[in-house]
């Protein structure tokens, strides 16, 4: 059978597979991407636009599912799937870059001492084990002596004299200073100062006891030199400030709130008078139950405020 | 609803004139020339003891006005008495019978002969107001065809046509009156100095009236004594003061012999005291304020309500429109008079006056007749910055404002909290926008703040002129109570005069006020203030009634300028008794001059000895040191032990020292 | 005595925009001079400026009053608009009732006017809007709310209450000692 005449036909039926163009399309099959990189064609911008367009966008998807199709598949119940390549195309970050964390407060000493930052290694040369250990941690260096089976006590020593409690109380005073330290350069971070903080605290712990009696604290005996509870001052405005400002300020709220109400309160149209909306709702609610037509009606009435 | 309108302002019922002008209108009677002599002679006490003053001023004992006129008043005692008693019973006991028939006493016939008939036309007492100075209250004819608001007559005719065609037949018999009176009166005036003729001419009728109806007797102390313990009848107290007064007028015929002058002021005033229930320190206050006629018409006066009185917000409305407005509710009324433009004087009312419509809307003020006058002397300008010192309730503070026609700023100040409040509520009914209220004591003013270009002070008083408003005042006033007041006046005068700013372009003016009639608590504080600040001195108030001020009282002499205050009488003015003094400040530099130049003036009256020094330049003068020099060294002398010679120019250094002073 | 803070400005706005609506602007920007609110004891003030930098002096606890008052700030932060404020609402009301005169005194003492009572009042005027009540001299008496629109009242029974009462000028005398 020659099907070399339904072939023709359909050839010229169909466009070709194959995308030419004089710089190639570059495809990106990890983001399923391709980019057109050719210089827009003046005249067939201008004679049609919809049709220039879209036969820019089938040969981009052409060449898209071209190159899909030299994919290597996978085998699922609907059908094969195309495994990805990783993207090539570089996207922008999404968010800002994170800012530089505040010094620690080594840090500022370091740098004001021109102390440069030496790599400490995570693991140190034990002599006796002839093998690298870990400095801390699972079978840390700084374990060994409270670990070891054998430990020389001193002839003056108590009579409850731990050798390896000394060492290990030794050991997590140092860690205990360090989460300190960390604590503290945290606070640091955040521009409060922690003993400031810890004083705020406890102001306000004792103001709280103090005016937590029956009286609210009014007839407690006062002790020496004990301060009087003060309140928090408002701030207002000078009285005397420029009346031309102050009336500035006012004709601004004045167009706000005008803008506001027109947002919150739209006149309702001639028919809607008519039809008493919300009472339909609830009516309408109450039958069957539903609460999609209250809030279909809601939106149509532009009014979604109140609870429903 | 109109309760509280009733505690701030007088009650709204409507005055009738006629009832207070009865004790007056036979005064008026040209037929009785009874109580013109009286007049004429009090007039002439105040002339002469004014000449006394300026002929000996250095004599500075107390004078009393009445005692130095009956050195020989005990002649013919006997006779008087005899014929009285023989010609009388009947006449007495008809005058009683009368007495009971018209019911409760209530009024003195002073003037009259016990018979007269009582119903004289009421017309005649409309005639004495329009006649004398009240015509200022109800307005005449003559004066609303030339008041700036001329064009009322041709309102009122067409809603209240007959009331007009009445009121206008009273107002030509009114001008026709006040013509006659006003003769009558000058003429009295006149002829002060042919006195004798003017006795002799009185003589007869006074003869007359003597014989068929008066045998008086003063009662003697032991009686009078006896009579404070029981209640003494009014009749006879009545008539006891009728008499008094007929024989303090001619005092050398009438009295009884060996019975002095002050006894009968003592009866009288104690008689006062029982019939009009006054305590007797306030009652002898008063009564030597007048002659004695003119004190029981006082007297008399007090016990009238005055005619209710309102003033038209300028801010919301026009005399015309409100009195069309309040005509329309069925209130009857009146314009006050020509010297004010927004009063109006209502005669009677079928609705509450404090709760109409307008009165809430702020239409108008209830306020009496005499509040508008400080504020009238006061005359505030636009654009100016006013302190009204003790304000409430509110009416000349409103009334300011409306002179200023809402511009500028007014300060309306009352030391009293609570009652700023119902001052508050009257400055926003009547839609003042420039008013600060403010609570502060008076004494403080100019430490708050200065600068003011006008003052007010109607300052705290005794009350003395509003007694037919608050008749307490009669009996809880003492001595200590006016010492106080008048302190606390001079106080508060001095710290107005301190809040005004001299270099004010507009102003630079006090008013101050009292409803009081007291001297203590008026001229004495104006002269007071007088001395204390030589930059101040008085100002013609531009009001064109009242009675001026006295410049001299009792043996008190105060400045000459006092003479330009204006003084104000129930019974005369038929508003409530009221004082108004006008000061300007000037520049404290340029007064220098004259002030000092003021007081080697006074220094010459004092010493009769002329002496004017110039002493303007300063420096040591030795002529002046050497008394100072020559006491001192006396001094030394004598700390030394050593006798000192005798002191030759002593009377120069008291002199001197007065004249430094 | 300050300036109000944002919040309370805007409480008084609403309020006065409730009976002048758009015309609020012109209080604030007036042609005759600078004009302001100022908030003493809780009431709030509207003052022009000279009086209010003079009233700067007065202390605290005894300045009463300055200018006009508006009205006054409930505890619990709510404004309520006093009868002093009519002067200023009732030159610049958009909506108008007028009563009869034999309707004066019942309004006066505190009541809401009755259909019988009414006068005129402005064309379609919505329900629930803020109304100056006048009288038929154009008199401002007080103010009110609707009760309903200007078309229906028609409809209504002579008994019926027209305008919800909010303030007379009868409390000038009734509630003199809270007033102020």
């Amino acid at each position: 059978m020659d099907v070399s005449g339904i072939i023709a036909s359909n050839a010229a039926k169909y466009q070709p597979v194959e995308v030419e163009k004089e710089t190639p399309l570059e495809v990106d099959p990890g983001l399923l991407l391709v980019t057109d990189l050719n210089p827009i064609d003046q005249e067939g911008y201008n004679a049609n636009l919809e049709e220039h367009l879209q036969s820019l966008a089938r040969d981009g998807v052409q060449a898209l599912l071209a190159s899909l199709f030299s994919l290597p598949t996978q085998r699922s119940d609907e059908g094969p799937l195309a495994q990805l390549p990783p993207p090539t195309t570089a996207l922008p970050r999404a968010k800002p870059l994170p800012k530089p964390k505040p010094p620690t407060k080594w840090e500022q000493f370091a740098a004001a001492k021109g102390i440069q930052h030496r790599k400490r290694d995570k693991r140190v040369w034990d002599e006796e084990r002839q093998d690298w250990v870990n400095r801390w941690g699972r079978d840390g260096k700084n374990k060994q002596v409270e670990e070891q089976w054998i430990t020389e006590v001193p002839a003056n020593a108590d009579v409850d004299h731990d050798p390896r409690k000394i060492a290990r109380d030794e050991r997590k005073a140092k860690v205990a200073k360090n989460e300190k330290q960390r604590l503290g350069n945290i606070a640091r971070a955040q521009g409060a100062n922690p003993r400031g903080v810890r004083k705020e605290e406890i102001e306000r712990t004792l103001t709280t006891a103090r005016i937590s009696t029956a009286s609210m604290g009014k007839f407690d005996k006062k002790l020496d030199g004990e301060k009087k509870v003060r309140g928090v001052k408002r701030k207002f405005e000078p009285t005397e400030k420029s009346l031309s400002e102050e009336k500035n300020t006012s004709l601004a709220l004045i167009s706000k709130m005008g803008s506001e109400a027109k947002k919150m309160r739209r006149e309702p149209a001639a028919e809607e008078s008519v039809l008493n909306v919300r009472k339909a709702v609830r009516f309408a609610g109450k039958t069957r139950g539903g609460a999609a037509p209250a809030r279909g009606a809601a939106r149509g009435r532009g009014r979604g405020k109140g609870k429903r | 609803m109109g309760r509280r309108a009733k505690n701030k302002q007088p009650p709204p019922e409507n005055l009738e004139t006629k009832e207070y002008s009865k004790p007056r209108k036979r005064k008026a009677d040209p037929a009785d020339d009874r109580p013109r002599p009286a007049k004429k002679s009090k007039g002439k006490d105040t002339v002469t003891s004014k000449t006394k003053s300026k002929i000996n001023t250095s004599k500075k004992g107390p004078r009393i006005r009445f005692e130095d006129e009956n050195p020989d008043s005990s002649e013919g005692w006997e006779d008087v008495r005899d014929g009285a008693a023989i010609g009388d019973l009947d006449s007495l006991l008809g005058d009683s019978d009368d007495d009971l028939l018209r019911g409760p006493v209530q009024e003195l016939d002073f003037g009259s002969d016990a018979d007269e008939p009582a119903p004289l036309p009421s017309k005649k007492s409309k005639s004495k107001q329009g006649g004398t100075p009240p015509s200022e209250i109800v307005p005449t004819a003559g004066s609303s065809s030339s008041s700036p608001d001329s064009d009322w007559d041709e309102d009122e005719r067409t809603t209240m046509a007959n009331m007009e065609a009445r009121s206008r037949a009273m107002d030509a018999q009114a001008a026709a009156d006040a013509e006659l009176d006003m003769q009558e009166f000058q003429a009295a005036d006149a002829d002060d100095d042919d006195e004798d003729a003017d006795v002799d001419m009185d003589r007869p009728d006074d003869m007359n009236g003597d014989i068929d109806a008066e045998p008086f007797q003063l009662p003697t102390a032991e009686e009078r004594e006896q009579e404070k313990i029981t209640t003494p009848d009014v009749h006879v107290v009545q008539r006891r003061i009728r008499e008094c007064v007929k024989v303090l007028g001619k005092f050398k015929r009438l009295a009884e012999k060996g019975r002095s002058r002050s006894e009968y002021v003592a009866q009288l005033i104690m008689d006062i005291t029982s019939y009009y229930g006054y305590n007797e320190f306030l009652a002898e206050k008063l009564f030597h304020l007048f002659s004695v006629p003119e004190a029981i018409e006082f007297f008399e006066a007090n016990e009238v309500p005055r005619p209710v009185t309102i003033r038209t917000n300028t801010l919301r409305s026009r005399r015309r429109d409100l009195a069309q407005a309040l005509i329309n509710r069925g209130v009857n009324l009146e314009p006050i008079g020509k010297w004010t433009n927004v009063g109006l004087q209502v005669f009677e009312s079928t609705v509450p006056i404090g709760a109409t419509p307008e009165y809430l809307a702020g239409h108008y003020m209830l306020q009496a007749a005499s509040s508008f006058l400080p504020v009238i002397a006061l005359a505030p300008q636009p654009n100016e910055r006013v302190l009204d010192m003790a304000s409430a309730p509110g009416g000349k503070t409103t009334h300011i404002a409306a002179m200023m026609q809402n511009t500028g700023v007014v300060f309306a100040n009352d030391a009293n909290k609570a009652r700023t409040k119902s001052l508050t509520a009257n400055v926003h009914r009547l839609g003042c926008r420039n008013v600060v209220v403010c609570s502060y004591d008076g004494r403080e003013f100019p430490k708050v703040m200065g600068g003011f270009d006008r003052v007010l002070l109607d300052a705290p008083c005794s009350g003395t002129g509003v007694i037919s408003k608050d008749a307490s005042v009669k009996t809880n006033k003492s001595e200590r109570d006016f010492t106080l007041l008048s302190h606390l006046q001079k106080q508060l005068i001095l710290c107005a005069i301190d809040s005004v700013s001299p270099e004010s372009k507009t102003g630079g003016y006090i008013v101050y006020s009292t409803c009081s009639v007291t001297v203590d608590e008026n001229e004495a504080v104006v002269d007071y203030a007088l001395r204390k600040r030589p930059n101040v001195h008085l100002v013609d108030t531009s009001l064109e009634f009242g009675t001026p001020g006295f410049t001299s009282f009792r043996g008190k002499v105060f400045a000459p300028s006092v003479a330009l205050t204006r003084r104000f009488y129930p019974h005369v003015h038929n508003m409530d008794g009221f004082f108004v003094a006008k000061f300007k400040v000037e520049k404290r530099a340029k007064t220098k001059k004259p002030a000092e130049e003021a007081g080697t003036v006074e220094i010459v009256a004092e010493d009769g000895t002329v002496e004017s020094q110039p002493q303007e330049d300063i420096g040591f003068d030795s002529e002046e040191d050497k008394p100072y020099l020559e006491e001192a060294k006396r001094r030394r002398m004598k700390a030394k032990g050593l006798r000192p010679p005798p002191r030759t120019k002593a009377p120069t250094v008291s002199a001197t020292v007065k004249a430094s002073a | 005595m300050r300036p109000l803070t944002e919040e309370e400005s805007r409480a008084v706005f609403e309020k006065l925009a409730n009976y002048i609506g758009k015309n609020l602007i012109h209080l604030i920007d007036r042609p005759d001079g600078a004009y302001c609110f100022r908030l003493q004891k809780d009431r709030v003030y509207y003052v022009s400026e000279d009086t209010m930098r003079l009233g700067i002096s007065v202390a605290r606890p005894n300045l009463i009053s300055l200018g006009t008052c508006f009205g006054k700030f409930s505890k619990s932060g709510k404004f309520k608009l006093h009868i002093t404020a009519l002067d200023c609402i009732s030159k610049y009301a958009k909506y108008k009732v007028w009563i009869k005169p034999n309707g004066e005194m019942p309004f006066l003492y505190g009541n809401h006017v009755l259909k019988a009572h009414l006068g005129r009042i402005t064309e379609d005027t919505p329900e629930h809007q803020g109304v100056v009540v006048f009288s038929m001299n154009d008199m401002p008496l007080g103010f009110g709310v609707t009760s309903r629109s200007t078309v229906d009242t028609r409809k209504l029974d002579p008994t019926s209450i027209i305008v919800f009462h909010q303030a007379d000028v009868g409390e000038y005398l009734r509630d003199e000692e809270t007033l102020f």
